[in-house]
């Protein structure tokens, strides 16, 4: 009865969306009232139509339903519970079903939100959003149903992909799922603005906090996916250039440089056609990811993603990129602005380096995913585009993007004397050099890494100072003290000052991502009792224990772990056996020891036996800086909190406009 | 045997080439070259990936550079064998160079562009920002820089 249930919920949800494409539209051509109102309603019935199909798929799973073919191939009786609720989307049809779920509740809240000023750009805008929430439940309703049953109930489930069962991975799906939804927002008021003509900064004004929550969503949502990969896949890193990865930097890369380029509009009324095809980009790449991923036209990580959907998306990314591009061409008289413009020293010359060069990483990043497909098509030959390009072509053009992190925001609109830069710039170049000094005095060699911390101290530098600069003046003027004046004026200048703070925790990923250059590892083989050296630490084989779960059979070593002959602690890196499963899969856990200045990260590789005797295999690495990736990535997160705190300034402004409407 | 040919034998002993162990390094210099082509990893160097079949291609490549082959002949014996798929990264010669050359020509082409973009614009003599909307926060702003400006 609720597979039954759960089936017909979805279809109701797909008419009922394609009904609202329908309502929107005529409602934005004759702005009657009535429609709007419909509109309204199908949107919130939609969602909750998604909601409640989710809901029944929860429960059909957390009931152990075999009878499913999607809970029969994607759970087992055995399964933790929390595994059994994220195992809904450890699989095309549920991570479908998410997407739509996530898209179905953006929706609805953009609805409420934009209620005050109902009319054409709203109701485009909704259009826009409820066709793409069509597409999805179209493709879940026809191709990858959830609710499918077979005549037959398996006596128990296949199982979740053991790599998949894993804290992070709960939330790392909806976090990017999240990101790549979120942006349909900003793009659908985009695409409505052009519809309805109303070619203002409003569809900007509208969607700037959805756009940085998107943005937000989907950075977080690699950063997790890192994590993951950095304690589940044991090679030691957190980031492989792999397809899929790239796949989901291609969007946040253009969202970062259209949050960054709408400023001047908002601002100075300029780069309107830009931010349009910033917009249109970043949204295209959002579904050119999920193709990606689904597709399996590139070799992935993510491969158990792939379906027959994979044309489907690539065909909506085709019918975005031909629709919004017509459509901007013809709204381009209506979008040119006449500007003046003085020097490139100013802040709309940095904010145009800034866009040139994420549009330049964004390139690189697309043009090395899918080298290998045109290299083959051209050649005939199979290349491969791994770690060693991206690093050689991203490393330049991030440290760049780095720098300007920094210059940036001390420009002055318009033009910048060389006193201020003097001014601006001497304390923080200073504190620069000093980092750069100390690099190479404790012995760093490698000139990016070099660069690296120079850069990230001069970043840090001009951030101390525009805090300090606006605290004094601030104090002075009102006589309150330092740090009240520091908080005041963060409370009082949140996009300014948030923003700030999000810049340092980009520095802060940069010190992380700097201490790559420094990775050291080794491969031993112990016998029991035997250590090894690796950088300071020794490390000694304590031996192995065996237990058998319901889901694993774990096979844990121990490792006793010793600095200047003193014992830190001891390590249990450990494999586990999925026994229950035809192919005996196996996954990974590392042991890592962190602190601020580097990672021990021990990986157990199984045993073997050298001359009779039993040697157990281990990869050892010390990993500096890791830590202050996951430290930056928390940063951003307060950052953006504060960017994205309402406004009691705005909430007055939003109200007067719903009165006014 | 008469004892006083020993002697040259015993210097001949020493003429032997005797290699040194290979080491970790020396696998990794060549590893990092060459990707792993299991199926499973995304196409990780040899020389960081930790799985079955990275580690026998280590086994190999160890071997090699004991019977003394050099890291080129390594990478060239691999590329005979498994094709150009085999190198981690796309070499820089024929179509494959374009991989390379171009990011930085979007770069430079960019960087013309927007100079270009800067030029028309400096050529027109409006006063600024006709359509835009000040920012609701401005009147802050703008007081926290005229305050700055005042301490200077």
């Amino acid at each position: 009865m609720l597979p039954q249930l759960g089936n017909f919920l979805l279809y109701l949800a797909l008419f009922t969306s394609a009904y609202a494409v329908i309502a929107a539209i005529l409602a934005a051509k004759t702005r009657r009232m009535g429609l709007i109102l419909s509109t309204e309603r199908a949107v919130l019935t939609g969602f909750v139509l998604c909601l409640s199909a989710m809901a029944i798929l929860e429960v059909l799973f957390l009931t152990d339903r075999f009878d499913i073919y999607y809970i029969a191939t994607h759970s087992s009786r055995d399964l933790p519970t929390g595994y059994k609720f994220t195992a809904v989307w450890s699989g095309m049809q549920g991570s479908l079903l998410l997407w739509a779920l996530i898209l179905s509740g953006f929706i609805f809240f953009a609805v409420i939100k934009t209620r005050a000023f109902r009319g054409p750009l709203a109701s485009y805008a909704t259009a826009i959003m409820s066709f793409t929430l069509v597409f999805f439940l179209a493709l879940i309703c026809i191709h990858e149903n959830p609710f499918v049953t077979m005549p037959r109930a398996m006596p128990d489930g296949t199982g979740m992909n053991p790599l998949l069962v894993h804290p992070v991975m709960a939330i790392h799906p909806p976090m990017l799922y999240h990101g790549y939804v979120g942006f349909t927002v900003p793009f659908a008021f985009a695409m409505a603005a052009l519809l309805s003509r109303q070619i203002d900064e409003e569809w900007i004004r509208t969607t700037r906090r959805w756009t940085l929550l998107a943005w937000f969503f989907l950075g977080t949502g690699q950063l997790l996916g890192g994590k993951w990969a950095y304690v589940v896949l044991g090679w030691g890193g957190y980031w492989g250039w792999d397809p899929v990865e790239n796949a989901a930097l291609l969007p946040w890369l253009t969202g970062t440089a259209f949050l960054h380029s709408v400023m001047i509009q908002e601002k100075k009324g300029m780069l309107k056609i830009w931010n349009m095809v910033l917009i249109i980009a970043t949204y295209a790449l959002c579904i050119y990811g999920t193709f990606l991923t689904r597709s399996g036209v590139v070799s992935s990580v993510h491969a158990f993603a792939q379906s027959p959907i994979g044309p489907w998306f690539g065909a909506l990314v085709v019918l975005i990129v031909i629709f919004s591009s017509l459509l901007l061409i013809s709204r381009l008289d209506l979008l040119k602005t006449k500007t003046q413009y003085e020097s490139p020293i100013s802040r709309e010359g940095g904010f145009l380096l800034n866009n040139l060069l994420f549009l330049t990483a964004t390139f690189a990043v697309f043009w090395g995913v899918m080298f290998p497909v045109i290299s083959e098509a051209v050649t005939g030959d199979k290349i491969t585009v791994g770690p060693p390009y991206f690093n050689t072509v991203m490393v330049p053009i991030g440290l760049l993007l780095l720098i300007l992190t920094g210059i940036g925001p001390l420009l002055a609109w318009r033009r910048t004397s060389g006193k201020s830069l003097r001014k601006h710039f001497t304390g923080s170049s200073i504190l620069g050099l000093i980092c750069g000094i100390v690099a190479i005095a404790l012995g760093v060699r490698d000139i990016y890494a070099i660069i690296s911390f120079l850069f990230c101290g001069f970043v840090t530098g001009t951030i101390i100072t525009e805090f300090h600069r606006g605290a004094r003046a601030r104090g002075s003027s009102s006589g309150e003290s330092y740090l009240r004046a520091i908080v005041n004026l963060t409370r009082r200048n949140r996009r300014r000052y948030g923003g700030y703070i999000i810049h340092f925790g980009v520095v802060l990923l940069f010190i992380g991502f700097t201490g790559n250059a420094f990775n050291k590892d080794s491969q031993v083989e112990l016998k029991y009792m035997e250590s090894t050296d690796i950088g300071p630490y020794t490390l000694t084989y304590e031996g192995i224990t065996e237990s058998v779960n319901p889901l694993t059979a774990d096979i844990v070593a121990q490792l006793g772990v010793y600095k200047y002959g003193q014992r830190l602690g001891t390590m249990w890196p450990h494999q586990k056996v999925y026994y229950k499963r035809q192919d005996q899969q196996r996954t990974t856990e590392v042991a890592i020891r962190s602190n601020l200045r580097e990672d021990l990260y021990a990986l157990y590789q199984g045993v073997d036996m050298r001359d009779g005797e039993e040697v157990a295999l281990f990869h050892l690495y010390i990993n500096p800086l890791v830590m202050w990736v996951w430290i930056g990535a928390w940063i951003i997160t307060i950052g953006t909190i504060v960017v994205m705190w309402p406004d009691k300034r705005e909430k007055q402004v939003m109200q007067m406009r719903e009165a006014m409407a | 045997m008469k004892p006083a040919l020993l002697i040259p034998i015993f210097f001949l002993f020493f003429a032997i080439p005797v290699r040194a162990e290979v080491t970790r390094e020396q696998i990794k210099e060549v590893g990092k070259e060459l990707a792993c082509l299991c199926g499973d990893c995304p196409r990780r160097p040899l020389d960081e990936c930790v799985c079955g079949y990275a580690q026998q291609q280590h086994e190999r490549i160890k071997k090699m550079l004991a019977s003394g082959q050099t890291p080129q002949a390594i990478v060239d014996a691999y590329i005979s064998e498994f094709g150009l798929e085999i190198l981690s990264k796309p070499p820089a010669k024929g179509f494959n160079l374009t991989a390379w050359l171009m990011p930085p020509l979007v770069l430079l082409l960019g960087f013309f562009g927007v100079r270009s973009v800067l030029r028309t614009w400096s050529k027109t003599k409006i006063p600024a920002t006709p359509t835009a909307q000040p920012a609701r926060d401005d009147p802050y702003l703008d007081r926290l820089e005229s305050d700055l400006k005042e301490r200077e």
